[in-house]
């Protein structure tokens, strides 16, 4: 069994690291890719003297050919030696780590407040046809998968940050409660967001699991309806769970750019939309560096999710 | 087991009140995009430092921002370049993806599974990020991000077009239409595409309402539309310090945006099941 | 895995009950529809039905009878947006209306249910093992020990004839149908029921498997004493396991009586058509007794007889008239209004269905070689995992020529037919066609190519996905005429296909969602016919069909055949069948010919070990077929 999940495993992750290692020539071709020459890519706005320049250009390597230059960058990137911020010239990995703290307590928070309520809401929903619940499943799926997080953001700030301020609506607060308290409003629009694909896919999933033969056989046996639900209805259904929780985990990325955005945080999305407009590229590419890292760990977990719920596959990877 | 016909009765033929006031939503944003600089009160771009912050009132529908622009104008004539993008995007890759994926369905093979692999992958990126590094590492504006949308949702297209194909592909009237002699092309264009093309016609109302989502969100980034533009995304934006003096100015945009989007979503997900409901009966 | 029949062993859980006649079940006037009135949309129109203890019925039908919704309806498990009135009683007990514990308290311990398909009754992520016993307590009520879960485990699968104890651990998709079937059947009697009932226990399964499945199942039901309802389209089968059948038609019962007795002197009209359609295994008729038309569905003679349109005896009465089932005799009761009337006529069809003429085969001069095939071989799969579908075969078939080809599923029969046609490419071996060598298609020079496609085309099994949805009856056929190099005058031929194959010009602008199942299987004969081709191969074309349509496609077929003297070769797993429309037959198995030879020989002569097997595997009228002595139940 050991054997069986390693080796899944280390095939996924074969896969991903040749991933990674095409994500990271695009990313490293960026410099040759953007406006200007490469040394403005690198230097930007740096007062650029003969001197200055033909240090930067032994630094980088400039003078020598295109493949040499990607495997030293790809050299310092694995060594998380990403360059400096041209904005900031500061380590652009200690400026993504300073602010992945509040990044990360957000994601969490609504990925939490997402599957909480998410996947009970399309329990009852897929149990309960035509019934209050189901309606308000079918609305909230259509109105979260639609809704983008800043709009979602933008009502909720209005509603209880201005209109009746409930919660506190600048900075990410200090200690736990009071980040929790400020990061309630802007988890909630990011969670809306991932609720409606949680909702969509558990309900349809579980809709199509209980018209399966297998649940009208086991009810005809008289196994009690609790766990019909769940061992036989809800323990089929989760595959395309898993599915959307990926997707979710992945659309969070997106949606905490926004979010923060919205809500002027001090994290990683603020920093990457900055850099952005200003075409701070080691910035930028190191931005891109950690998306594609996080993609890749989040399928990696997504296979690892499929492969623990599969017995089908768990056999497969056993012979 | 219930028989087909009866699941097929079960089920109500007309369409649902919901679906129709989501198709007249759908028809009347294309509409404001067309004339929305007809029907505007005001001109959206004359600034007027006497009318700043004006509440609502019956000069000013939704008031005005804090240039003194009509914010209804603004919100009309956004339309505009809100849906023109998406809809190039959806219909390009509408029909890249579904010949590709159709070629790929009826292929199948070692060309298959190599293009799958990579449509695979571009479907796993967060298409708006995605967008991001690119427009910001381009310096490109709105064209570079209609572009980068464009490619990852032929991908999403690809991707459906071409699991329906493989299905269809199998069963027996194309296979009797191979034996009959009938040319490659007229199997793919005859007697595979206009059993998914219903697929085809979901995907395009879906696709619209995730790529107006993904193109405004850019613009509320302050990426692609120049600052000032009276666009839904950029007032979004521009107008969220306004929420203690004039919410509607920010809030407006995305009322219009969000009621745009779920009613293409609506539309879009009938479309599939009353497709899926006909397959399985 | 190894698979033992049980007998009355000491295993069976409990003492045989040898008291007959005490009633268990009874069903009266029950009423099921769509929507909240069940008479406004019927599906069961005022059913009766008695089962009493140790009793097996057979509820027979064709597709759209509703004898499986009169299962779900026993144990209350009707599918969502259904309704239903009348009364069904348990040992007195009402279920009509019973709720939540009431009816739990009966699920599984008193009536439990066995479905058709072993691929989608058994939940995926559990194992066998868990599933037999998950709801087995100990005396006390409390869950078994490890070690008692495990004997219990053993005991079960013993019991329905697995004794490869791996079985237990393994999931369900490890499993082959037959023995995913053999669980179930352990699971659904794991609480020791009274009642069983079987919901086509055995369709979904091949004939050898389906044998030993039904004899699991018949000799349970007898060492436990209980009731079963065997609910099936084959007569033959019915006839074979039950005590009592009832005959469904449209949605009511239409004749209940013992088994041997509705067997041999069926009274209604609708079983006598039944019988009469059923293809006899032991000789060739020149006619089968098709009945005409397609079944009528449940809701669309609420105020009539439903079988009058297709009944020979129907008088104006029939269409004025609701008939009921009125006992004719002390165990019979029929449903037809000119029941009394039609005693000579139907003694004398019963006769004249016993004499049918039979054709007496001529042995034909062997005619020009049309396909010859040598040494095919295919395998499917990756290196890894090899399925050998072809296995060096050998072929022939002269012009003007019927072959059968006979196998199970596996048996390689239809990647034979997918090679003559191009849609595989073997891996070796030749297959010649009207003198060209078509062994791989995709060889074949433009001029070549298109006379191969001229001369052979495909009949498929499925008539659900035989034709493109999107196109009407008239285009399809339209694109073959074309296809087969005609210019000028395609409506006409057209018309002319439609009527050779007996469907009416109409049905030409109707889409294939508008045909019935037979009417499609005919628009699929026609396409394959519009070419002119010589040799016509037709792959399972009437197993999806009920037994009355199936009847009506094989007369089309022989006709066809004699009137265009074209070359068929018709695959099959039934042996009745292919008797009724080949000359000669090969049996197929593993993917290699083990017999060939002229139909009735083979067929009455077997002289391969496989051939007799499935010879006797086929279901037949008579009572022992299971090979079960009928003293073991006295």
């Amino acid at each position: 069994m050991v054997k069986a999940v390693v080796g899944y495993a280390v095939s996924r992750l074969a896969l991903m690291a040749g991933l990674l290692l095409v994500v990271s020539f695009v990313v490293f071709s960026l410099t040759y890719l953007a406006p200007g020459d490469p040394l403005d890519a690198i230097a930007g706005n740096f007062p650029r003297t003969p001197e200055v320049t033909a240090a930067l250009t032994a630094q980088y390597g400039l003078d020598r050919p295109f493949h040499e230059q990607y495997l030293s960058w790809l050299g310092r990137a694995v060594q998380l030696d990403l360059g400096e911020s041209i904005m900031t010239r500061q380590s652009v990995l200690v400026e993504i780590t300073e602010r992945m703290g509040v990044t990360l307590f957000l994601s969490a928070y609504a990925f939490v407040l997402a599957v909480a309520l998410g996947v009970p809401l399309a329990v009852l929903a897929a149990t309960r046809p035509r019934t209050i619940w189901d309606r308000l499943a079918v609305t909230v799926s259509v109105v979260g998968v639609s809704a983008p997080a800043f709009v979602t953001g933008l009502v909720l700030l209005y509603l209880f940050g201005v209109r009746w301020p409930v919660f506190p609506i600048y900075a990410a607060g200090d200690g736990f409660a009071d980040r929790v308290a400020h990061l309630t409003l802007p988890a909630v629009a990011l969670a809306f967001m991932a609720l409606g694909l949680i909702v969509k896919f558990t309900r349809s999933s579980l809709l199509t699991v209980l018209d399966q033969d297998y649940i009208t056989f086991a009810r005809a046996r008289g196994v009690p309806p609790r766990r019909v639900l769940l061992r036989y209805g809800l323990r089929n259904a989760l595959v395309p769970v898993i599915t959307a929780l990926g997707l979710v985990l992945i659309g969070m990325l997106s949606g905490s750019v926004l979010i923060e955005q919205t809500f002027s945080l001090p994290g990683v999305g603020g920093r990457m939309v900055e850099a952005v407009t200003s075409t701070d590229i080691p910035m930028i590419q190191g931005m891109a560096l950690l998306i594609a890292a996080t993609v890749v760990l989040i399928s990696l977990l997504v296979d690892l999710a499929y492969f623990a719920v599969s017995p089908d596959l768990r056999r497969r990877f056993r012979s | 087991m219930i028989e087909p016909q009866t699941r097929r009765r079960a089920r109500s033929r007309r369409i649902p009140l919901l679906v129709l006031g989501a198709v007249v939503v759908v028809l009347g944003g294309f509409a404001m995009a067309a004339f929305g600089s007809v029907l505007a009160p005001h001109d959206p771009y004359a600034d007027s430092l006497q009318n700043t912050l004006l509440s609502p009132s019956s000069t000013y529908w939704l008031g005005t921002d804090d240039a003194g622009r009509d914010v209804l104008s603004r919100v009309l004539v956004g339309a505009r370049l809100a849906v023109l993008g998406p809809v190039v995007v959806v219909i390009v890759s509408a029909l890249i993806g579904t010949l590709f994926g159709l070629l790929a369905g009826y292929h199948g093979g070692v060309v298959d599974s190599v293009v799958m692999r990579v449509t695979d992958l571009l479907s796993s990126l967060p298409a708006l990020l995605v967008a991001v590094v690119l427009t910001g590492a381009l310096g490109g504006g709105y064209a570079v991000a209609v572009a980068v949308t464009c490619l990852l949702t032929i991908a999403v297209d690809m991707r459906v077009v071409r699991g329906a194909a493989l299905e269809v592909r199998q069963k027996a009237y194309v296979a009797a239409a191979m034996t009959l002699g009938l040319g490659k092309w007229r199997v793919m264009f005859v007697h595979i595409l206009p059993n998914v093309v219903g697929l085809v016609v979901a995907n395009v109302f879906l696709n619209l309402a995730h790529v107006l989502v993904v193109l405004a969100a850019l613009s509320f980034l302050g990426l692609g539309i120049p600052p000032g533009a009276a666009d839904w995304g950029r007032m979004l934006s521009e107008n969220i310090a306004l929420l203690q003096s004039q919410p509607l100015a920010a809030i407006a945009p995305g009322a219009a945006l969000v009621l745009f989007a779920v009613s293409m979503n609506l539309v879009g997900d009938w479309v599939f099941d009353t497709i899926s409901n006909r397959e399985r009966s | 895995m190894t698979v033992a029949i049980p007998g009355s062993g000491p295993d069976s859980g409990r003492a045989p009950v040898g008291v007959q006649g005490e009633s268990l079940l009874e069903v009266t006037g029950l009423r099921v529809g769509v929507g909240s009135d069940p008479t406004l949309r019927p599906l069961l129109r005022g059913v009766d039905l008695t089962v009493a203890r140790g009793e097996a019925v057979g509820l027979v039908g064709e597709s759209g009878s509703g004898k499986s919704m009169l299962a779900r309806s026993v144990v209350q498990l009707l599918p969502r947006g259904l309704s239903m009135d009348g009364s069904i009683t348990y040992q007195g007990r009402e279920l009509v209306g019973a709720r939540g514990a009431a009816l739990r308290a009966l699920r599984g311990r008193e009536i439990s249910l066995i479905f058709q398909d072993p691929f989608t009754m058994l939940n995926p992520t559990m194992t066998c093992g868990d599933q037999v016993v998950e709801l087995v307590r100990d005396e006390n009520g409390r869950r078994l020990t490890r070690e008692r879960r495990r004997e219990e485990v053993e005991r079960r699968l013993r019991e329905v004839g697995i004794r490869d104890a791996s079985v237990a651990d393994a999931y369900p998709s490890e499993l082959s149908g037959g023995m995913r079937q053999r669980v179930g059947i352990a699971a659904a009697l794991a609480l020791d029921p009274n009642l069983v009932i079987a919901d086509e226990p055995s369709t979904a399964l091949d004939v050898t498997t389906q044998r030993e499945i039904l004899r699991l199942l018949r000799g349970l039901q007898r060492s436990r004493g209980m009731g079963l309802i065997l609910i099936t389209h084959d007569l033959r089968l019915a006839f074979s396991m039950c005590d009592r059948l009832a005959v469904m038609y449209a949605g009511a019962v239409v004749e209940v009586g013992d088994a041997r007795d509705v067997a041999e002197r069926p009274i209604h009209p609708y079983t006598m058509g039944l019988i009469s359609s059923e293809p006899p295994a032991d000789r060739r008729l020149v006619r089968i007794g098709a009945i005409p038309g397609t079944a009528a569905r449940a809701d669309e003679h609420p105020e009539d007889c439903a079988f009058a349109p297709r009944c020979a005896w129907a008088s104006s009465r029939c269409g004025a008239e609701l008939p009921v089932l009125t006992p004719v005799e002390p165990t019979r009761s029929v449903a037809c209004l000119r029941v009394d009337e039609l005693t000579v006529e139907l003694e004398r069809a019963r006769t004249q269905m016993q004499n049918a003429a039979s054709v007496e085969v001529e042995q034909s001069a062997a005619g020009q070689s049309l396909v010859r095939v040598r040494e095919l071989r295919k395998t499917y799969g990756s290196a890894r995992r090899q399925v050998v579908a072809l296995d060096g075969v050998d072929i022939d078939i002269s012009a003007g020529e019927s072959v059968g080809i006979v196998g199970e599923s596996g048996s390689g029969k239809s990647t034979l037919a997918k090679c003559l046609l191009g849609l595989e490419t073997a891996d070796a071996g030749s297959v010649v066609l009207d003198g060209v060598d078509v062994s791989d298609y995709a060889r074949l020079d433009r001029r070549d190519l298109a006379t191969a496609r001229r001369t052979v085309q495909m009949v498929f099994q499925d008539p659900q996905s035989t034709l493109n949805p999107s196109l009407s009856i008239g285009a399809v056929l339209a694109e073959a005429v074309r296809a087969g190099g005609v210019r000028d005058g395609v409506p006409d031929r057209v018309a002319a296909l439609m009527d050779q194959v007996g469907l009416p010009r109409t049905l030409a602008t109707r889409k294939p969602r508008a045909l019935s199942g037979g009417q499609r299987q005919r628009v699929a004969i026609a396409r394959a016919l519009a070419v002119n081709p010589k040799l016509v191969v037709c792959d399972e074309a009437v197993s999806a069909l009920d037994v009355s349509v199936q009847a009506q496609i094989l007369n089309l077929l022989n006709e066809l055949r004699s009137e265009l003297g074209i070359s068929i070769v018709f695959i099959t797993h039934d042996l009745a069948v292919v008797r009724q429309v080949t000359d000669r037959v090969y049996v197929m198995r593993h993917g290699a010919v083990v017999e060939g030879g002229p139909t009735a020989d083979v067929l009455d002569r077997p002289s391969h070990e496989y051939t007799r097997l499935l010879l006797s595997a086929a279901p037949s009228l008579s009572a022992d077929w299971l090979g079960i002595s009928e003293e073991a139940s006295a």
